[in-house]
């Protein structure tokens, strides 16, 4: 009977895993999933935007605004130069970044498991961005930004401060040796935590730490280098 | 052939006790092969069910997966204090008659505490490679779940050699303390503790 002790171990075991997975399967089928069932029941009016392009990072680090950079901590307002807001979502859980640069505006959404890109525009303190994951609205003055994203069928209110480099929004889109498309996003909250999520080829993993001095980030035994979105100064 | 060897005792047991872990072994390498396989070839989703509680923490996933780890990894703790005492290994010492029900309970309770961080491991993310901490990480996960299958049926074969319980706890105990290296150090780095307060 003892010698039976392993097996009904084992056999536990494997109850709880069947029973997880099976769990998992069915929630997840359950749920609205964020490719096809929210992107068409929440975004039918949406602008079509490409599946799995992240949104283009506005500005080369080395445009002749970058002497101006300065004087956009101090009035952030001011339409000329990009500014960027990072924070929590209310409750926790996702951070969100903002950078409005002129009457554009990128965001993204991230829990370090999923991710949203969402552009629009942005204009007399009020932006309204979209994107294949979901939709974000909010207002924002010279501090930070308030409003509500929509991702993946969840509502999320946040209040997000107004930050400057090197904390913002990090992007890296680029082909690695071999072939593999690689897409990444990181969003560097004020006490240092980086809050990511790096796509190889059709893998989505939470992002390595981002070497926030070069940018630079291995991938695969290939060193790449990720840009700040709104630029590095 | 086995049966007949033990009966008419033509085969010191010494040297052929290791064939009775062929099976088992083999058992556990299927079980190895058939995790890293699934987790290869199934699409990670990205999220899945989220265990219970922890919501007011930023990454409440994460966190619960941390916790059961860090308290699989106590209980393997336990396993190896445990082990040492029963065979003698502490001087001054002796085992008590209730060490090997603490070996074998803290030695359930942490299989049982890893289970579920390996299903959303498998379920969410899948087998990867893409740097060597994840690949590290992804490849002791099978051989855990391998080592753990190879020696639960072990246990029931009588005439093992002495090495083999030792030498397959070893390796779960080290694999065990890797993932949990490999991934919630990290988390710790990022995020501190995992627990709410």
């Amino acid at each position: 009977m003892a010698r039976n002790g392993p097996l009904v171990t084992l056999a536990a075991g494997g109850v709880l895993a069947g029973g997880l997975l099976v769990a998992n399967v069915i929630n997840t089928a359950d749920e609205p999933d964020a490719d096809q069932a929210v992107a068409a029941s929440e975004q039918a009016d949406a602008e079509p935007t490409e599946t799995t392009e992240p949104a283009p990072a506005p500005a080369e680090t080395d445009e002749p605004e970058q002497a101006d950079a300065e004087t956009a901590e101090a009035q952030p307002a001011n339409n000329a130069d990009p500014v960027t807001y990072v924070g929590w979502v209310d409750g926790g859980g996702t951070s969100v970044a903002i950078v409005i640069n002129g009457d554009e505006a990128t965001a993204y959404v991230c829990d370090g498991i999923t991710e949203a890109w969402l552009t629009g525009t942005a204009g007399a303190g009020e932006l309204s961005l979209t994107g294949d994951d979901g939709e974000l609205t909010a207002s924002y003055n010279e501090n930070y930004a308030t409003g509500e994203a929509v991702v993946n069928g969840q509502i999320q209110r946040f209040t997000i401060d107004y930050v400057a480099p090197p904390e913002g929004l990090y992007q890296v889109a680029d082909t690695i040796v071999g072939g593999a498309e690689v897409d990444g996003g990181w969003i560097v909250l004020p006490d240092g935590r980086q809050i990511g999520v790096l796509t190889v080829g059709a893998d989505s993993q939470p992002a390595p730490e981002l070497d926030l001095e070069t940018g630079q980030v291995t991938v695969a035994d290939t060193t790449i280098t990720a840009d700040r979105v709104g630029g590095a100064e | 052939m086995t049966t007949e060897n033990r009966t008419t005792h033509t085969v010191p047991t010494e040297d052929r006790g290791w064939q009775l872990l062929l099976v088992p072994v083999a058992i556990g390498s299927l079980v190895a092969f058939t995790l890293g396989l699934y987790g290869g070839l199934h699409e990670g989703t990205g999220v899945a069910i989220n265990i219970a509680g922890f919501a007011d923490h930023p990454a409440p996933t994460g966190a619960v997966k941390v916790t059961l780890a860090t308290g699989a990894g106590v209980f393997a703790l336990v396993q190896i204090a445990s082990a040492m005492v029963m065979y003698g290994k502490i001087p001054n010492v002796s085992a008590p008659p209730w060490s090997g029900s603490l070996h074998r309970w803290s030695g359930r309770i942490a299989f049982l505490l890893a289970v579920p961080v390996a299903v959303h491991c498998l379920y969410a993310a899948g087998f990867k490679a893409y740097d060597t901490r994840i690949l590290l990480h992804s490849l002791l996960g099978c051989l855990f779940f391998g080592a753990f299958a190879a020696k639960m049926l072990g246990l029931r074969r009588e005439g093992l050699p002495a090495w083999a319980l030792p030498v397959l706890g070893g390796v779960l105990f080290t694999a065990l303390i890797g993932l949990w290296w490999t991934t919630a150090v990290r988390f710790f780095g990022t995020f501190g503790s995992p627990l709410p307060f």
